[in-house]
């Protein structure tokens, strides 16, 4: 129990960094805040009125706490363009983002765990190098290319997949070019992890025992070459994230990271500002949660932290 | 740890990412000797429609009737700059906090390692996309903001090794003889450090031309006409249907210099973990 109140605890620590950064970002690197947050058109009346909301004349520390408190209602602002409440904006393109980034999860665990699986088995095979400099070069595609190369083979070429747009059809191209970089990262893991894991003792003692390979290393090894992958899909996802920007705009997909594109392209300052606040938080409580699952499935932990 | 059969190759393949990296640098340094055409002007006389590869142009011609092998050659200039440029911001970044930070240990460490988990809660393009709106366009923006979202995974590597370091009986016997932390630091942490970094450099290197190319393609990349290989990419979406290698090529040469760090990068690190079990 105290291990979980500690990483909770060291989350809020973090989160409060995180919206220092941000809060640093949007008023103190610009030479006038107030312009930032009302968009370049704004009249002189206007600015002076947001200069008086946000206390642009307090104290750093004062400003500060004031944006602490606009987030935790969840006031992210609004945007220059539209007008609409920034935290609105992304929330209608979050559930986009969430069934591409799920299905992008899927498609690279089943992948990533099966080929490590498979190349640490049969280390030194003709598989295992294969997929080793397979999984180097997948690592080393810009993930907006790879994109346009399936879309232009798989969607133009041979018209097995719609062109672009949202729906069942259209995730799959998205998701798999998301999941190959992905797969790549978890094959390498796996291996390694696997790897560790045949060289203990217990997986000599139940081939000793005679137990059939296949129980050995489905039963044996395999669950406890996956549980350390757990620990790093925390992190991951903020890398998850930065592919979904670039993948998103390939695709046309209606998601988070489109919004911050389009934010970019129109120099909507609080839009971008606000998208990139709501990921960092959203890694975050990814990290929390996934904390939480590696102590509730990894007994060794537990036990060795109480 | 018993010895695996595959590491044999994979001395062969530092030295396949070695020679990938020459090549991408020399191709760079040399593209005003090598670039057959003017990259900026127009060369063919069919603006408007691009010229697939072969007759004149080798790799084809862009809707501006641009050659694209001189474009090519030198956007893999931009490229060479923004991957040394900022990979030294990156790796300077890391390492001054990952020294730090594991040689002092204590409320220094838990204040620099919190910091870095703060960094690393940002989803880097995000974060670079925001400082690249926030900062005027142009090559230092680039740079800087590569840097700043990047440093990361150095600080926690040099960290980790600085951590072992700082035990070392040259470390204690120098602290004896009365060299401030400072000293000790500077010339006796860092010196033994230097391999990691090495690695760093080089894993980093390739991540830097790939943020650098995420970016251009988004269009916060150098500012045009330079041309850069991103840039090449995202300007070739209105016409794959009709142009493909206008695609094709640029992506290639972004693989073909990420592959060579990724190669070099972790051959070195298989390398040096051998070096480390015989010692």
């Amino acid at each position: 129990m105290t291990a979980v109140l500690r990483r909770v605890a060291w989350s809020i620590v973090i989160l409060i960094g995180v919206t220092w950064l941000t809060f640093m970002l949007a008023f103190i690197i610009p030479s006038d805040p107030a312009r930032t947050a009302a968009g370049p058109k704004a009249d002189p009346q206007t600015l002076a009125t947001i200069r008086q909301e946000l206390g642009l004349d307090q104290p750093v520390l004062v400003q500060y706490w004031r944006y602490l408190g606009r987030v935790v209602r969840g006031d992210f602002g609004r945007s220059y363009l539209t007008r609409q409440r920034v935290l609105e904006a992304i929330l209608e393109r979050l559930p986009a983002t969430a069934y591409l980034a799920l299905t992008t999860f899927v498609l690279s665990a089943l992948v990533g765990v099966g080929l490590g699986a498979l190349t640490a088995i049969r280390q030194g095979s003709r598989t295992d190098v294969a997929v080793l400099l397979g999984s180097l070069v997948l690592l080393s595609l810009p993930v907006f290319w790879l994109g346009m190369v399936l879309l232009y083979c798989l969607a133009y070429r041979l018209r097995w997949f719609p062109l672009g747009g949202f729906g069942v059809a259209h995730v799959v191209l998205p998701a798999c070019t998301l999941a190959l970089g992905q797969a790549a990262y978890y094959t390498r893991l796996l291996h390694a992890n696997l790897r560790t894991v045949l060289e203990q003792e217990y997986i000599r003692a139940a081939h000793a025992k005679g137990l059939p390979p296949r129980s050995v290393y489905g039963k044996h090894a395999l669950r406890n070459a996956v549980i350390p992958l757990v620990t790093i899909l925390g992190l991951d996802f903020a890398g998850l994230m930065s592919g979904v920007v670039l993948t998103e705009t390939v695709f046309n997909w209606p998601g988070l990271g489109r919004l911050a594109v389009e934010a970019v392209f129109n120099q909507d300052i609080p839009l971008i500002l606000g998208t990139v606040l709501f990921s960092a938080m959203l890694v975050v409580m990814a990290n929390v949660v996934v904390d939480m699952l590696y102590l509730a499935i990894d007994p060794r932990i537990r036990y060795h932290r109480s | 740890m018993t010895p695996r059969p595959g590491q044999g190759r994979g001395r062969h393949l530092t030295w396949v990412g070695a020679a990938m990296v020459g090549l991408f640098g020399l191709a760079a340094l040399s593209a005003p000797w090598l670039a057959p055409y003017d990259p900026l002007r127009a060369v063919a006389e069919s603006i408007g429609e691009p010229l697939p590869p072969g007759g004149g142009f080798l790799l084809g011609t862009d809707e501006l009737g641009r050659d694209v092998l001189s474009r090519l050659l030198y956007g893999a200039r931009i490229s060479l700059l923004v991957a040394l440029a900022a990979t030294t911001i990156t790796v300077s970044i890391g390492v001054a906090v990952g020294v730090v930070a594991g040689y002092l240990g204590g409320w220094v460490d838990t204040l620099l390692m919190r910091a870095t988990d703060v960094v690393l809660s940002f989803p880097a393009l995000l974060l670079a996309i925001a400082l690249a709106a926030l900062f005027e366009p142009g090559l230092m923006t680039i740079f800087v903001v590569i840097g700043l979202v990047s440093w990361t995974g150095v600080a926690r590597t040099v960290r980790g090794e600085v951590l072992g370091l700082r035990e070392r009986d040259y470390v204690l016997a120098a602290r004896s003889l009365g060299a401030t932390p400072g000293r000790l630091m500077i010339s006796h942490v860092l010196p033994n450090a230097l391999p990691t970094i090495l690695v760093m450099g080089a894993l980093s290197t390739s991540n830097t031309v790939l943020l650098d190319a995420g970016l251009s393609y988004l269009g916060l990349g150098v500012p045009v006409p330079t041309p850069s290989w991103g840039r090449m990419i995202s300007d070739s979406q209105t016409y794959y249907r009709i142009a493909p290698w206008l695609m094709v090529f640029p992506g290639v040469t972004i693989v073909f210099a990420v592959t060579g760090f990724n190669l070099l990068g972790y051959g070195l690190l298989a390398w040096r973990e051998r070096g480390a079990r015989h010692a």
